[in-house]
């Protein structure tokens, strides 16, 4: 019931040219057949048992039509935004806006499409298994929802080695609605052909205090000894929600490296699903949530071990405080076939306030009997010893919390290669900070 | 420099202290033995200024000033360092970062300019050489995976750092090996100064034969039953504390 006021917005989008872009129309409509007849999830459903989104669901979005740069761009803005070292390119409201790229720059190894343009068929990722992992993925309302009428974000194919020292591309996805119960599907396809690395960086951004939601999905191909560093900076306004699956298929010998920084929002959703269907991957997962005020943080991490000598390693951190929610659901699965898997799973939070709450829910399912598997979870408060500690040398108790919140943070923002992003992570700790004032007497 | 008169203190609702009267001169070394639970480390951390222990009854003067009045920082700003029994680790928080931090708090406090990261180094490098350190610590967590022997050589490497005016050390010497209570004992010999105090706090006499006290307290239950000179550690060595005990009507 939910889900029908869609229904004739779903006819209206497939009779535009907003729908041209896949190259199979038939994906969007079976997307959403199964959009309607599973309708937004509440807190009965399992992975929801935490997060309610009524407030979410009930609202009627409107998928983005505005393809206009609605102001001009602020060049200030930019200049806050693009992290140095780093290949820009920015796309407004769905747009690549080519003055602000570098799409010269990029190495001649990465093609780069964008849905919104009239571009060639777009590759998509087919359900060609019925597998636990792929019904999992299909159960589910936001990709669904996002599958059925995405028709903005990009498309990158990366052929060849991008070298060592290569730049990270820095996506800044630039959210500016014109009206009201926005929804921004962006649907971006990273695919990493044989033998090639791709680092890449998606930030996403609101200037105003726009109230929006983004429901964004990337999926990374990663085929065999390949490997990819990337990082999702989601840094949207107070008053936008944000939920964001990542759909990662991980071929022989690939290795990835995927950090969620979530600094923005009122309602953050991480969904992590990733599948490791080749021999020998390896995986690490590092997540950071700050939040404060309201805000409501959501990680949901499946790694799914399907094929021997794999390795996932997952830390994600929570710094909570006034009244914020953070949740953290992690299962990861070793299948019957992956033997001499190595996982690890760690989930750590500290809250700052009285009225922050953490709920978390770390699991294993493990099919498989040689393995090496270890999960561990822990929420607390600042350590009262280390304060203490800190004082007796002289520093005062305001800066010796920032030192042990930085402490905290850091295990999540150290294992970032690119210093300018480390940076811009470091930064945007500090301003976190300086806004909890309750804390800082 | 240190007055304490008729001091009380509770942890936990339960008295720890119960009337204990100290006075300690500029350049004096005073050594406080006594067995677990006597109150040695509640004395240590009432100096410190660790807010779990409660004054209820006498005075701290520290330069004549009441110290109770003050932080934590302030006390250390005002040239009080402890040397913990237990450091603590912080995960995440490099040593150099954190050295630079303090020193740097204390350097503003005296009106003297900051270090910056090259000056900082160069007199880091000079003091981490005095208690036989690698360079490879200044880039570690704070304390984090360090031994209970790193852990102990890094409070001398942050006294040494700081140049307090007043340096408790809380049972340095507990869980050294000899050499290692040698390079400590070494660092802290270089430290003391004509005005420059220490109060050491240990169960053992043997850290005494390194840093040699001027004066030697016994503390049981709560109480200093008997001061005297360096002898005196040497006498309890011998005996143990039982003797000390049955003087002062303490059933053990």
């Amino acid at each position: 019931m939910q889900a029908n006021p869609y229904k004739i917005d779903f006819k209206k989008f497939m009779e535009s040219d907003h729908a041209t872009d896949f190259s199979n129309n038939d994906h969007r409509s079976k997307a959403f057949k199964r959009f309607l007849s599973g309708g937004f999830p509440t807190r009965k459903d399992e992975d929801w048992r935490f997060t309610d989104i009524s407030e979410l669901s009930q609202v009627h979005y409107q998928y983005s039509v505005d393809r206009s740069i609605r102001k001009p761009l602020i060049e200030r803005e930019l200049k806050r935004h693009l992290i140095p070292g780093c290949l820009p390119i920015v796309i407004y409201n769905g747009v690549i806006d080519k003055k602000h790229s570098a799409i010269k720059d990029l190495p001649p190894e990465i093609e780069i499409n964008s849905r919104s343009d009239s571009s060639p068929a777009i590759f998509t990722m087919p359900f060609s298994q019925n597998n636990y992992f792929n019904n999992r993925l299909q159960g589910s309302a936001f990709y669904n929802w996002n599958t059925a009428f995405s028709d903005i974000g990009l498309q990158i194919e990366v052929n060849g080695n991008q070298f060592e020292n290569d730049s990270f591309i820095q996506l800044l996805f630039i959210s500016s609605p014109s009206a009201r119960n926005t929804v921004y599907h962006y649907h971006n396809i990273f695919h990493v052909h044989q033998n090639s690395q791709l680092k890449i960086l998606e930030y996403y951004l609101n200037t105003q205090n726009d109230d929006y939601l983004v429901n964004g999905v990337t999926e990374i191909i990663m085929d065999d000894n390949s490997s990819a560093q990337h990082i999702l900076f989601q840094q949207d306004s107070n008053a936008a929600k944000h939920v964001h699956t990542n759909r990662i298929q991980q071929k022989k010998d690939s290795q990835l490296t995927s950090h969620q920084m979530n600094f923005g929002g009122k309602f953050n959703r991480n969904e992590q699903r990733i599948l490791m269907e080749g021999p020998g991957g390896s995986i690490s997962l590092y997540g950071l949530n700050l939040a404060n005020a309201q805000q409501q943080m959501d990680s949901n991490i499946i790694v799914d071990h399907a094929q021997p000598h794999t390795s996932s390693r997952q830390i994600y951190k929570n710094i909570l405080s006034d009244k914020a929610h953070g949740v953290f659901n992690g299962l990861v699965v070793v299948e019957k076939e992956a033997q001499h898997t190595d996982a690890k799973q760690t989930n750590r939070n500290l809250l700052m306030s009285d009225a922050a709450l953490m709920n978390s829910n770390p699991q294993m399912e493990i099919y498989a009997d040689d393995v090496l598997c270890a999960h561990g979870s822990t929420t607390g408060e600042l350590d009262e010893d280390a304060l203490y500690y800190i004082q007796t040398r002289g520093i005062d108790k305001a800066t010796a919390i920032n030192l042990l919140v930085k402490g905290f943070a850091a295990e999540v923002i150290d294992t970032i290669t690119e210093a300018g992003i480390r940076s811009a992570c470091t930064n945007l700790l500090d301003h976190y900070l300086a806004k909890n004032t309750a804390y800082n007497q | 420099m240190l007055e304490i008169k008729n001091l009380h203190a509770e942890v936990d609702g339960k008295r720890v202290l119960k009337g204990i009267n100290l006075n300690m001169n500029l350049g004096e070394i005073h050594a406080i033995m006594g067995k677990n639970g006597s109150g040695k480390s509640t004395l240590a951390n009432i100096i410190a200024g660790n807010d779990k222990y409660v004054v209820t009854k006498g005075k701290v003067l520290y330069f004549g000033k009441n110290l109770l009045d003050l932080s934590t920082e302030e006390r250390a700003l005002e040239g009080i360092f402890l040397s913990f029994q237990h450091p603590v680790a912080i995960p995440g928080v490099n040593n150099a970062y954190f050295l630079k931090a303090a020193l740097n708090a204390q350097r503003k406090h005296r009106g003297e300019d900051e270090f910056d990261a090259m000056e900082f180094l160069t007199y880091i490098k000079e003091k981490i050489k005095q208690v036989e350190m690698d360079e490879s610590y200044l880039r570690r967590p704070v304390n984090d995976g360090f031994s209970g022997g790193e852990k102990k050589r890094n409070e001398i490497l942050q006294l040494i750092t700081l140049e307090p005016k007043l340096a408790v050390l809380d049972e340095t010497d507990s869980g050294l090996d000899i050499d290692a209570l040698k390079i400590i004992a070494g660092g802290v010999n270089n430290f003391h100064s004509p005005d420059r105090s220490l109060l050491v706090i240990t169960h053992y006499q043997r850290l005494l034969n390194y840093i040699v006290p001027n004066f030697v307290h016994v503390l049981i239950d709560g109480r200093i039953v008997k001061s005297g000179g360096k002898e005196l550690a040497l006498q309890l060595e011998e005996k143990g504390y039982r003797w000390l005990e049955q003087d002062s009507g303490v059933i053990s």
